[in-house]
């Protein structure tokens, strides 16, 4: 009688976190589900390059669900497997979305119904993993748990997976190529600069609840380096990546990447300077 | 150069959980130090050529060049692919390149194609539709004109 209590209560845990999984999938994903350069992406990028995105996404969730530590898990294969319940999720919610749309269709080829989703899973599944997380509130964390998410190393994951949501959403569309063809270079420096005053101020300056606790004393040198420095670095890196995948940067200049870096830069770094935040 | 830093992280999480993490979690390991130097060169590397580009010479106007690359034969088509290459500072919009055939003096046919943008120092690639075999005939090529973005 215990035992099947128990098993059914296990078994409705897993169905309310599935639940909220694929509120998260759909939260995150729908500006992307609803981007006309999205489906059109999904047939003309390179399959390589589709290919990496989806290798790099398993790494990532799991990162994602280790570093997050809201949930008492007992080893890496556990958010392993918590990286594909994100993933197939995501999946499930993009084809139900796309069809009813009309963006996918059973006549279509394959491959561009695969393009069309894969781009759709990566952003989904971020969003999947991060709501199972995020809404199973933290009153329960523990200790260790806590000083995991406040490692160096969790920290830059938790940008660079900001950075991925605020940036996924604009960087398809053809206006990032295009206000970076308007700008003049001395323009593009500024917006640089605003990144990364943003990025600071957001974190460190304007005490939003659940910014992170600095040890008195700490040098403003030492933090700006180790945090905001490194953070705008790793926004560039996603930011050219970003671009990279959705072809933008081939047969360009490298003038015209770095503009078009710095332009997807500036959602990129919010996103970044917010995840701290929120997630 | 993603993968780089991501090295870096992990090597970041060896380094930072050894010996002096501080009750909030935020040591300084000497990882995180080799990190920032790393993100400063990548940041200072970015903004030093973006600047460098500022004061530079700044064309208003794009230079273009187009040049055939090969002809193909596709359907009822033939397909000169071409290549469009801008030489300056300044973007081309709605660049429009044109093709004709001729025999002498006589255009015997022409086609049109319309490239998005041609960003600065980059290449675009298109193609011309032409029923008769450009082979045949003397192929011209040139750039049109365009709209600033």
């Amino acid at each position: 009688m215990t035992v099947r209590s128990e098993a059914s209560g296990r078994d409705r845990d897993f169905l309310v976190g599935l639940a909220r999984a694929f509120a998260g999938a759909v939260i995150f994903a729908l500006p992307m589900l609803m981007t006309m350069e999205m489906w059109f992406i999904g047939f003309y990028v390179e399959p390589l390059r589709l290919l990496l995105l989806l290798v790099l996404l398993v790494p990532l969730l799991t990162g994602l669900a280790y570093f997050s530590g809201f949930k008492q898990t007992s080893g890496l294969l556990e958010e392993v497997v918590d990286s594909f319940v994100a993933v197939a999720v995501a999946a499930i919610m993009s084809v139900v979305v796309l069809a009813l749309f009309r963006i996918v269709t059973p006549d279509m080829p394959a491959r561009e119904i695969v393009g069309k989703l894969a781009l759709q899973i990566f952003a989904g599944s971020i969003g999947a993993m991060l709501a199972q997380d995020q809404m199973g509130g933290q009153s329960d964390m523990k200790d260790e748990q806590r000083k995991r998410r406040a490692s160096y190393p969790a920290v830059l994951l938790m940008m660079a997976a900001g950075a991925l949501f605020l940036g996924l959403n604009v960087a398809p569309t053809e206006e990032m190529v295009l206000l970076s063809y308007k700008m003049d270079p001395w323009r593009e420096l500024a917006l640089a600069l605003l990144s990364i005053v943003s990025m600071h101020a957001f974190v460190f300056a304007v005490e939003f609840p659940g910014a992170p606790e600095v040890r008195p004393g700490t040098a403003f040198w030492s933090l700006f380096f180790r945090y905001t420095v490194v953070g705008y670095a790793l926004v560039l890196a996603i930011s050219w990546y970003l671009l990279w995948t959705f072809g933008r940067t081939d047969g360009t200049g490298y003038e015209e990447i770095a503009s078009a870096t710095i332009v997807l830069g500036f959602p990129c770094a919010i996103g970044a300077a917010a995840a701290r935040l929120v997630l | 150069m993603a993968g780089n830093e991501r090295e870096t992280e992990k090597g970041g999480a060896e380094g930072g959980s050894g010996p002096a993490p501080s009750s909030n979690g935020i040591a300084e390991s000497p990882w995180e130090w080799a990190t920032a130097a790393l993100g400063a060169v990548i940041v200072a590397g970015l903004l030093g050529y973006v600047g460098h580009h500022a004061v530079s010479d700044r064309s208003e106007v794009p230079s273009v060049a187009v040049e055939a690359a090969e002809t193909v034969r596709a359907g009822d088509s033939h397909v000169v692919r071409f290549r469009v290459l801008n030489g300056s500072s300044a973007t081309a919009a709605a660049l429009l390149v044109s093709g004709e055939l001729r025999d002498g003096q006589i255009v015997v046919e022409r086609s049109e194609a319309r490239i998005d943008y041609l960003p600065p120092f980059s290449e675009r690639e298109g193609g011309l539709l032409f029923r008769a075999d450009p082979g045949a005939y003397e192929l011209v090529i040139r750039p049109e004109g365009y709209s600033e973005p």
